[in-house]
């Protein structure tokens, strides 16, 4: 379970990005992270990867609080950020090889599975170049792909179809789904409202820094779409 | 729009330097005057010696002129290679520019004229030293001042344009393939060590190039004012540079597709996963940043390889038959060792990257510790070859090369713990600013001048108890400290650093 409880960040004194944002996300949830440019969207998704450190609230992942037991928290969770910026000097392979090693998984037990993916993917022929001759759609299929392969409990998403090609962006939403199935949870933000509509059992819409709705998708859109209630909401 | 290019390149130049603070802009203004006034200081100090040295053994003084070109060409060209090269070919704004209504040759001149004018300050730091104390100690005329200058305005030229055409070359022939890659490794090792032989050549009154090049055309032009080699320096410097300049701004565009074509997908080959503990993983990843990128190769590790060249050049020299003592060797060590190291700057280059490590269940202590280790890796093994090829080069006892080893260790672990704490220091990684303050520079620069500081205080140390007590006394008490210090402030750094990254990964 993913509690984020009352956290607050400012990145100035006196300008606070997150007021007090508090959300629950269960098991099997697919939660989308909607809201405008600049609402605070990824500092949150970044708070909860145990990247930003925020001034008071708490985030607990599987119990564990990022904070206090950031590895144990980070262990069972994955960050896809919105813009890849990797090692432009590693492999493709290289860069699987070092994130799954920092998560202590055998890399054996993995190997079929990663050829499996990088060939949905149509990355697998580009593993053996180097990160920096790669697009930004392969940037983003190799971060998505080394996300799922450790297996993790919570997976992060920001702005994941960024880039992606149709069939790509169409795996994805199958992996992410596959993924919830088993009793993971996945917290993303999208602008594809389209997709987070089709796609999620859970909503919550942020506008400057504080929650303005959430809760079950069926509830919050009710008869109209995901894009009338946002764009309702956030006028 | 030739102007408001070259602008926009010396933005670009700066950009990562310079913030928005109006504060450390005027910091690193005067941190940059401070450099320059520096290396002028140091490169006149030893112009001025030399020519005490020419002049109380009554040899000719136009050797200066060549022993300040000589540094002065083979820097250029290092730049030429390096910068230069990555200006023209890797610059990120070129597709940007290409799309705009701008010729590409425009694009070329302009980027050209950016680095030239980098590269004629750094003539000026260099060569104009040189140049000054000659006017000095040398009963000189106005012509001879006028042509000094002339000669000093067509020194880079050249060795730009050498040091261009050989980055062309070698980025041509080199491909992604290993044999490619390990083949144009050697090449690049095998012509800086032949520079640094035909310096070497320099003072035994040996035919080398740089002594019949520098003499036919500098030494005859200020020296013995002779217009016809001035011409004949001119036209050598400036035919083949026009050539380039001209071959490259025609073919610039044909020339980028080329350095940028997406490489052929490699078919057939299996991919395999390597299973690595967490250590080794951050390990590969460090090494693999370090030599992925020459100029941060160029620029860590230079002083490392120089202390085993060094004592190979003073040999040929003939540095041995002149008394070369093992306190020189100490300050060979000390100035080469601690010139500079790939940890001073290691936290800063993860740049954006850094988002990578924040997210992964890695402690700050193995974070650290891959990063020491790789650099504790790379220096150890050159100071334990550097020591043994002085020993055995200058003719040393067993002791005093049991000394220079054990001291060239424990400044090594010094100098780790050094850069250690500097790269703390000058950490960049923010989240928050997209523009991000790189302090790349100013760790470097710290480095560098606390390890020539440490040299001022062992040379004082040893030559005030010279009058007092044999050499090896107070070398061996340095020794000691050095090892004992440099463990201690190592482990102290390890915990600090380690404290520090915990607040903010």
């Amino acid at each position: 379970m993913l509690e984020i409880l009352n956290v607050k960040k400012s990145y100035k004194k006196g300008e606070e990005v997150l007021k007090g944002i508090s959300l629950c996300v269960q098991e099997g949830d697919l939660f989308a992270f909607i809201g405008h440019n600049g609402a605070g969207k990824s500092t949150l998704i970044k708070c909860i990867a145990g990247i930003l450190n925020f001034e008071s609230g708490q985030i607990r992942v599987f119990g564990k609080d990022i904070s206090k037991q950031s590895l144990e928290a980070k262990q069972c969770m994955a960050y896809v950020p919105d813009n890849p910026d990797m090692y432009p000097f590693m492999t493709g392979v290289d860069y699987i090889s070092f994130i799954l090693s920092c998560y202590g998984v055998s890399l054996q037990s993995v190997q079929q599975e990663m050829e499996a993916m990088a060939k949905a993917y149509e990355i697998y022929d580009a593993l053996q170049s180097k990160v920096k001759e790669y697009s930004h759609g392969m940037r983003q299929k190799l971060v998505l792909l080394t996300a799922f392969l450790h297996h993790p409990k919570l997976l992060i998403l920001d702005e994941p179809f960024v880039g992606l090609d149709p069939k790509a962006a169409k795996i994805t939403r199958d992996y992410m789904h596959d993924f919830c199935k088993k009793g993971g949870i996945i917290f993303f933000s999208t602008h594809v409202l389209e997709t987070a509509e089709k796609l999620c059992n859970k909503v919550a819409i942020i506008k400057d820094g504080e929650i303005i709705s959430q809760g079950a998708m069926k509830d919050i859109v009710g008869n109209a779409s995901l894009e009338d209630v946002f764009l309702e909401e956030d006028e | 729009m030739f102007f408001r290019l070259v602008k926009i390149n010396f933005q670009s130049l700066f950009q990562s330097s310079f913030s928005k603070s109006k504060k450390s802009n005027a910091g690193l203004i005067i941190l940059f005057v401070f450099v320059f006034a520096y290396v002028i200081a140091a490169m006149a100090l030893g112009a001025w010696g030399q020519a005490q040295l020419y002049l109380q053994n009554q040899m000719p003084t136009y050797g200066l002129l060549i022993t300040g070109a000589l540094p002065t060409t083979i820097l250029v060209f290092v730049l030429s290679f390096f910068g230069l090269h990555h200006m023209l070919f890797s610059a990120t704004d070129y597709e940007l520019l290409a799309s705009m209504p701008i010729k590409t040759s425009t694009v070329c001149f302009a980027r050209i004229f950016t680095q030239c004018i980098w590269y004629y300050i750094y003539v000026l730091m260099f060569y104009a030293p040189y140049l000054v104390v000659y006017c000095i100690v040398t009963p000189i005329t106005f012509l001879q001042v006028l042509i000094a200058i002339i000669i000093l305005l067509a020194l880079p030229l050249l060795p730009i344009t050498f040091g261009e055409l050989f980055a062309l070359c070698i980025g041509l022939i080199g491909s992604n393939s290993k044999v490619f890659r390990v083949i144009r490794g050697i090449v690049i090792a095998l012509v800086m060590v032949a520079m640094v032989l035909l310096y070497s050549g320099f003072g035994q009154g040996s035919i080398t190039l740089p002594n019949i090049f520098f003499f036919t055309w500098i030494v005859q032009s200020v020296a013995f004012v002779s217009w016809g080699s001035v011409f004949a320096f001119w036209a050598i410097s400036i035919f083949p540079f026009v050539v380039l300049l001209l071959c490259i701004s025609k073919y610039y565009s044909k020339l980028y597709e080329r350095f940028h074509r997406t490489p052929k997908a490699k078919h057939a080959k299996p991919v395999n996963l390597h299973e690595r503990t967490q250590f080794q993983a951050l390990l590969k990843k460090e090494w693999q940043r370090l030599t992925s990128s020459a100029g941060y190769l160029l620029n860590s590790c230079l002083g490392f390889v120089f202390y085993i060249c060094m004592p190979v050049v003073l040999y040929f020299a003939g540095v041995q038959n002149m008394g070369f003592s093992v306190l020189g060797a100490f300050c060979l060590a000390i100035a080469m060792l601690g010139m500079n190291s790939p940890l001073a700057v290691t936290f800063s280059l993860e740049g954006n990257a850094f988002y990578i490590i924040k997210s992964l269940p890695i402690s700050t202590k193995t974070y650290i510790q891959s990063k020491v280790a790789l650099q504790l890796c790379i220096m150890l093994p050159f100071a334990i070859v550097g020591s043994f090829l002085c020993g055995i080069l200058m003719h040393f006892v067993w002791y005093e090369w049991l000394l220079l080893l054990l001291f060239s260790l424990g400044f090594s672990v010094l100098v780790t713990g050094y850069a250690l704490f500097l790269a703390k220091r000058f950490y960049t990684f923010s989240y928050t600013n997209e523009i991000q303050v790189v302090k790349q520079s100013s760790a470097v620069l710290y480095h560098t001048l606390t390890c020539f500081a440490f040299l001022g205080v062992v040379l004082g140390v040893c030559i005030g108890a010279m009058y007092l007590m044999p050499l090896w006394i107070p070398l061996t008490v340095i020794t000691l400290v050095t090892c004992v210090g440099g463990w201690v402030l190592l482990y102290k750094q390890m915990q600090v650093t380690a404290w520090q990254l915990n607040e903010i990964m």
